[in-house]
């Protein structure tokens, strides 16, 4: 601020004087460019001074540091404003053009009177002497570039948090305006919350300002204070323009990064849904998965065998609420309750009302429904849009992870009962020859195989044992097996050669035309010799199988047989028969891969370890030999059996000599 | 103290007289200023006041021409003005420049006067 400040004599010469004196200060303040209009406006004040005062008087000029400059003139006159008016000249046509001029040309004036006397003062502006008129669609009191730079700019960083900003922007506001205090209010599902603030909330709020928010999102702006500055609406209005900016942005951020971990949480449901092909399970993992992320409770319904409602799993966040639950569910699964009517209707969700509060959503296969899915809120408010499309979609692959479970569970029963069907229901029972057989499906019953044996009678002294396997699994195999069983007993019941029933059952497969199902088979057609001591002749075919173990009265082990094409391959097709003789005591033991590629981690069970396994048998009997085998895979490796296990045994009862023939 | 105004006539033509205020028109010397104008304008038929050199010119200058624009149109005298710039804008400020007759110089008041 400068300023400067002279006394004259209230003399008529007083006024030229003190316009020299305004244009010298004014040289000062290098403010020449006003000299000319400041000295007329200022002499006018002198003169009036002079004139109606008849007074000395006091002229003062202050430059401010905006380069507004104020020339006050104070005479020492004691006469009231009111007193002065009445005395100017008579014929105003003529005068008062002097507040005319200052009225004019300032961009301030007024007039103060107290006992020292009377001041008129002036303002004229500094550097923009003229105030630009502001654009047409402006607001009048659009802040300068320097204080929206201030109240605007905050550096783009992700780091600093929605609330820090908002604080920082409306502090600033707060600055600028110098009131006590403002905030920045958002509504929200649960009621309005402070976002940010500062100083005294509790002051009347004096100027509101809505952020221009995308609906529904709502909030406002609140500037705090007893009186506030003019200007305070426009700049409240940029800031809160700026906050919007803040707050949608970072409910993009969020928005993102809660759409992100949803696909988390949906893709590992799903994986869960698939991990079990157990109906049971898979139906216990669905409410498990569901609490309490997306409700306090859930509840899955399947369909029973008469097409029934059951209740196939229930979880709630509050242990203590299950009983409780499930009471309120009972109802709901009848025949007329909320859960049937939903899949009557076909309707894609119903809402479950109060004491439930909930949804449920039906369970549908290729637009079959299998049941239901009802969930309850989460906490105390209604599912949100996207916790909604989140149990849709966990409902759909929910539906698809049941019914895959229910459809394999059929599909076991249906292969295992067929497979149980195509093995003999009993063994023949005959004097000098013992059969044994044993039948391990795959430990988890979720694959059954092609592995299958037989034993048949042909006549009072012949009959024939088989092992095989069928290629692939399940009922097509299981099929493929009776076919392969009822070719060869009826061939061999006709009397045919082994070779050329082998021949047909390879043409016969053949003529199926399905290349992926082909068969090994090792067949063994037994006579009871009548020789004292008892024996048994042995013809071998290997139709591409593993050679079965001679295991000798005297606990050696040996591997017999030929191989040749497995049937059902190739056309070209060939056998190599071998004829061996049991002794007493003698076994010949067939079994299929499930046994020797019987895994431990890459180890497979082998030849050797199923030799060694027989030749230590305690006890050498036709079923104590299939026992050992047994137990020695189960002792190699606990690993659930990969393939299904089938073995046949004959034996020569001991007591006698065996050897072989060949 | 102010600095006092030089007043000169000059008759270029028998009915015509040009009046030269050189300085400032202010509280002291607006009284004499309007004093020679109402005597001219007793006597010419065309006044020329010359205000081109005039340094200071306030409302009282302002009321005393309009005084004297008065008793010359009852005297059927014609007051002819050159104003400089300080004139000129004191009259625009006061929007008071469509009640005189105004030019750029004498020459150009004296030819309007043929």
């Amino acid at each position: 601020m400068f300023s400067r400040r002279a006394q004259f004599p209230g003399d008529a010469g007083a006024p030229s004087a003190a316009r020299r004196f305004v244009r010298a200060v004014l040289a000062k303040m290098r403010r020449d460019d006003l000299a000319d209009d400041v000295v007329l406006l200022a002499s006018e004040l002198c003169e009036n001074a002079v004139l109606h005062a008849g007074t000395g008087f006091t002229i003062e000029l202050s430059l401010a540091d905006v380069g507004d400059l104020t020339v006050a003139v104070t005479d020492h006159g004691p006469a009231p404003m009111e007193l002065r008016r009445a005395e100017q000249p008579a014929n105003p046509e003529y005068g008062g053009r002097g507040l005319a001029l200052v009225h004019t040309l300032a961009t301030a004036w007024g007039s103060r009177h107290d006992r020292n006397g009377h001041q008129v003062w002036f303002t004229i502006g500094g550097r923009v002497p003229v105030r630009p008129a502001p654009p047409a669609d402006m607001p009048p009191e659009w802040p300068d570039p320097d204080t929206a730079r201030w109240l605007l700019y905050m550096p783009v960083t992700e780091d600093l948090p929605l609330p820090v900003v908002v604080a920082e922007l409306t502090r600033r506001l707060g600055d600028v305006l110098g009131v006590p205090g403002a905030a920045v209010l958002l509504d929200g599902e649960t009621g309005t919350v402070e976002l940010a603030g500062f100083g005294d909330r509790t002051r009347p709020s004096a100027v509101v300002v809505p952020l221009p928010l995308t609906p529904p999102r709502a909030g406002r702006l609140v500037v705090h204070g007893e009186s506030v500055p003019e200007s305070t609406t426009e700049l409240a209005r940029l800031t809160a323009q700026r906050i919007t900016l803040a707050v949608e942005a970072d409910q993009q951020h969020s928005a993102d990064r809660e759409r992100w971990l949803w696909m988390t949480y949906l893709a590992e449901a799903t994986e869960m849904f698939s991990n079990s092909l157990d109906v049971r399970l898979t139906a216990a993992i669905v409410p498990q998965v569901l609490v309490p992320r997306l409700g306090r409770w859930c509840a899955l319904h399947l369909h029973d065998q008469r097409g029934r409602l059951e209740l196939a799993a229930l979880t709630h966040e509050d242990e203590n609420a299950l009983a409780a639950l499930r009471d309120e569910l009972g109802p709901l699964a009848e025949r007329d309750g909320a859960l049937s009517v939903l899949l009557d209707d076909g309707a894609d969700a119903a809402a479950l009302g109060s004491p439930l509060d909930g949804v449920v959503m039906p369970l549908r296969v290729g637009g079959r429904a299998i049941g239901t899915i009802s969930v309850g809120r989460p906490g105390h408010r209604a599912h949100r849009p996207e916790e909604l499309m989140i149990i849709t979609e966990l409902t759909r692959r929910a539906a698809q992870a049941v019914d895959n479970a229910q459809r394999d569970s059929a599909h076991v029963a249906t292969s295992q009962a067929l497979q149980q069907a195509l093995l003999p229901r009993a063994l023949p029972q005959a004097e000098g020859v013992r059969f044994s057989a044993a039948y391990l499906p795959v430990s988890s019953g979720a694959d059954v195989g092609g592995d299958f044996y037989d034993v048949l009678t042909l006549g009072p002294d012949r009959w024939f044992a088989v092992v095989g396997d069928v290629c692939g699994k399940g009922p097509r195999a299981a099929a493929r097996t009776g076919l392969v069983r009822d070719v060869l007993r009826v061939l061999l019941r006709d009397g045919q050669p082994l070779a050329r029933t082998f021949e047909l059952l390879n043409e016969m497969m053949l003529e199926a035309g399905d290349p992926s199902q082909f068969a090994t088979v090792a067949l063994a057609l037994i006579t009871r010799q009548h020789t004292e001591p008892a024996s048994v002749a042995v013809e071998l075919v290997l139709a591409g199988h593993e050679q079965p173990a001679l295991v000798y009265a005297d606990g050696n082990v040996s591997y017999l047989g030929t191989h040749g094409s497995a049937v059902g391959l190739v056309r070209k097709f060939a056998v190599h028969p071998t004829r061996h003789v049991l002794l007493a005591g003698d076994t010949l033991v067939f079994y299929t891969d499930g046994v020797t590629e019987h895994r431990r981690g890459a180890e497979l069970f082998g030849p050797e370890r199923l030799a060694k396994a027989l030749r230590r048998a305690g006890n050498r009997t036709a079923d104590g030999l299939i026992t050992a085998v047994r137990q020695a895979v189960e002792d190699f490796s606990a690993e659930a059996h990969r393939d299904d296990i089938a073995m046949v045994a004959v034996q020569v009862p001991p007591g006698d000599g065996a050897r072989s023939l060949e | 103290m102010s600095d006092p105004v030089q007043l000169r006539t000059d008759r270029p033509a028998p009915n015509c007289v040009v009046l030269s205020v050189v300085g400032e028109i202010d509280l002291v010397t607006a009284p004499g200023l309007e004093t020679a104008i109402a005597e001219h304008v007793a006597v010419a038929p065309y006044l020329v006041i010359d205000l081109s050199e005039v340094t200071f010119f306030g409302s009282l200058g302002l009321a005393a021409l309009m005084r004297a624009m008065n008793q010359a149109e009852e005297r059927g005298t014609r007051l002819l003005l050159v104003a400089g710039q300080r004139v000129l804008r004191t009259m625009d400020l006061t929007k008071t420049a469509e009640l005189f007759s105004v030019y750029d110089s004498v020459d150009e008041a004296l030819r309007s006067n043929t």
